[in-house]
């Protein structure tokens, strides 16, 4: 198919820890990201979505950008400059054991030589981070830190050293025996890791504003038999490092529009948004929330989680677009990016409203 | 600095449009800390007034 039409910028959200069938596990909304990036010719996604541990996947047209900087983003407070190139520092949480620290090293220095990654320092904690995981009455996952100006020093130290963007690393809990792992693996809970690995990345980009992303670092699981396919990409290795390291190497710059930044020609403001395509019942987020009252149009897909803030919940089911699929919010993005009217797709078509 | 984890139960102020309630829950969310990370989880209408009845989880930092 020969598409004419300019690119139309288009947010996809799914929010991370909240168990949604697609986007709830390692990196498995990669392929409905592909899909609206070729629908749309440019896509702005956040790490969750595309993350797979050991599997990546490069396009020009994703832009990669961590939660807090989609939402500040979303709220017309930054802008995003695209980069050839980002020099990654790797930040390592004091609390990670010897060899699994040397793993993650290696990773690192696999992705310089086989990749040709700029990763240009590496620094440890000067403590433990002391990780937390929490679980929300939704059954949603957060976390916490122990130690957040251990994090935001040692990330202070790689932005002096000339890193432009941090891929961290922070020890994780083992939970080798809950059952909230086994249903995760099995492809029936709430990633329990994910809320506070959004923490970890929320907090440094607030203080630094430059890109970061994050991998826990666990010990290796056992096989399992009967493994999710969705979780399978977290088990192919010794850690989840990769992704990150990759997605970052291309992650746009931020861009701070109260602070009366020139802008260039290929940034992206708000301003540009089309479309934002997110789960139908995750519409309790920053960034839709910000969308919506900026008039953009709104997708909302049949994506089940474990919320249901709905439209009809908002009260706002008239301003949202609904999707059965993501093949079908790729369709109704194709339809925006082409100008046609989404109402002239669907039967009945309503009379036009006569005004008095 | 100080992180840590809540969950707010909050009535929205009756006619409180869709774009307005961003900046509203941040106006509650700042009453306990700086909102790092936050949603709405929950959404309940009264059947009898304009009131809405919400749950919203957040990461907060606090000095």
């Amino acid at each position: 198919m020969t598409v004419f039409a300019a690119p139309l910028p288009t947010l996809m959200v799914v929010p991370t820890g909240i168990g949604c069938e697609i986007g709830g596990f390692a990196g498995d909304a990669l392929p409905s990201a592909r899909l609206l990036a070729a629908a749309s010719g440019c896509l702005i996604t956040h790490p969750n979505v595309i993350n797979g541990a050991s599997l990546y996947w490069r396009d020009p047209r994703i832009h990669y950008v961590e939660g807090y900087s989609l939402d500040r983003f979303a709220a017309a407070a930054w802008g995003l400059r695209p980069r050839r190139s980002q020099r990654i520092g790797l930040l390592l949480d004091a609390g990670i054991e010897s060899d699994l620290l040397l793993r993650h090293r290696q990773v690192a220095e696999g992705c310089r030589a086989s990749l040709g990654l700029d990763i240009n320092a590496v620094v440890r904690t000067d403590e433990p981070l002391g990780v937390h995981l929490a679980a929300g009455d939704s059954g949603t996952s957060w976390g916490t830190l122990d130690r957040p100006d251990t994090l935001l020093r040692a990330a202070e130290r790689l932005k002096a050293a000339g890193s432009t963007a941090i891929a961290v690393v922070a020890r994780f809990p083992d939970e080798l025996d809950t059952e909230t792992l086994a249903a995760y693996r099995h492809g029936t809970g709430v990633d329990a890791l994910a809320g506070a690995e959004a923490v970890i990345s929320h907090l440094l980009v607030r203080h630094l504003q430059i890109p970061c992303a994050h991998a826990p670092a666990l010990e290796a699981l056992p096989l399992d038999v009967d493994l999710d396919p969705r979780a399978a990409g977290e088990e192919l290795g010794y850690t989840f490092l990769a992704c990150v390291l990759v997605g970052l190497s291309r992650a746009p710059d931020l861009l701070d529009l109260s602070s009366g930044c020139s802008m260039a020609g290929d940034d992206l403001v708000a301003d540009q948004l089309g479309a934002v395509v997110v789960p139908d019942g995750a519409l309790g987020g920053e960034a839709v929330l910000a969308s919506l009252e900026r008039g953009v149009p709104v997708i909302a897909v049949n994506n089940p989680g474990v919320l249901s803030v709905s439209a009809e919940a908002l009260g706002c089911g008239n301003q949202i677009l609904k999707a059965g699929s993501y093949a079908e919010a790729a369709g109704l993005v194709t339809a925006l990016r082409e100008g046609i009217a989404t109402a002239s797709l669907v039967r009945p078509l309503p009379s036009m409203q006569e005004l008095n | 600095m100080k992180l840590s984890f809540r969950r707010l139960s909050l009535i929205s102020p009756e006619l409180c449009a869709i774009d307005d309630l961003r900046s509203w829950v941040l106006e509650q969310l700042q009453r306990e800390g700086e909102p790092l990370r936050w949603a709405i989880t929950s959404i309940q209408r009264s059947s009898e007034t304009s009131q809405v009845a919400l749950e919203v989880e957040a990461v907060l930092i606090n000095p």
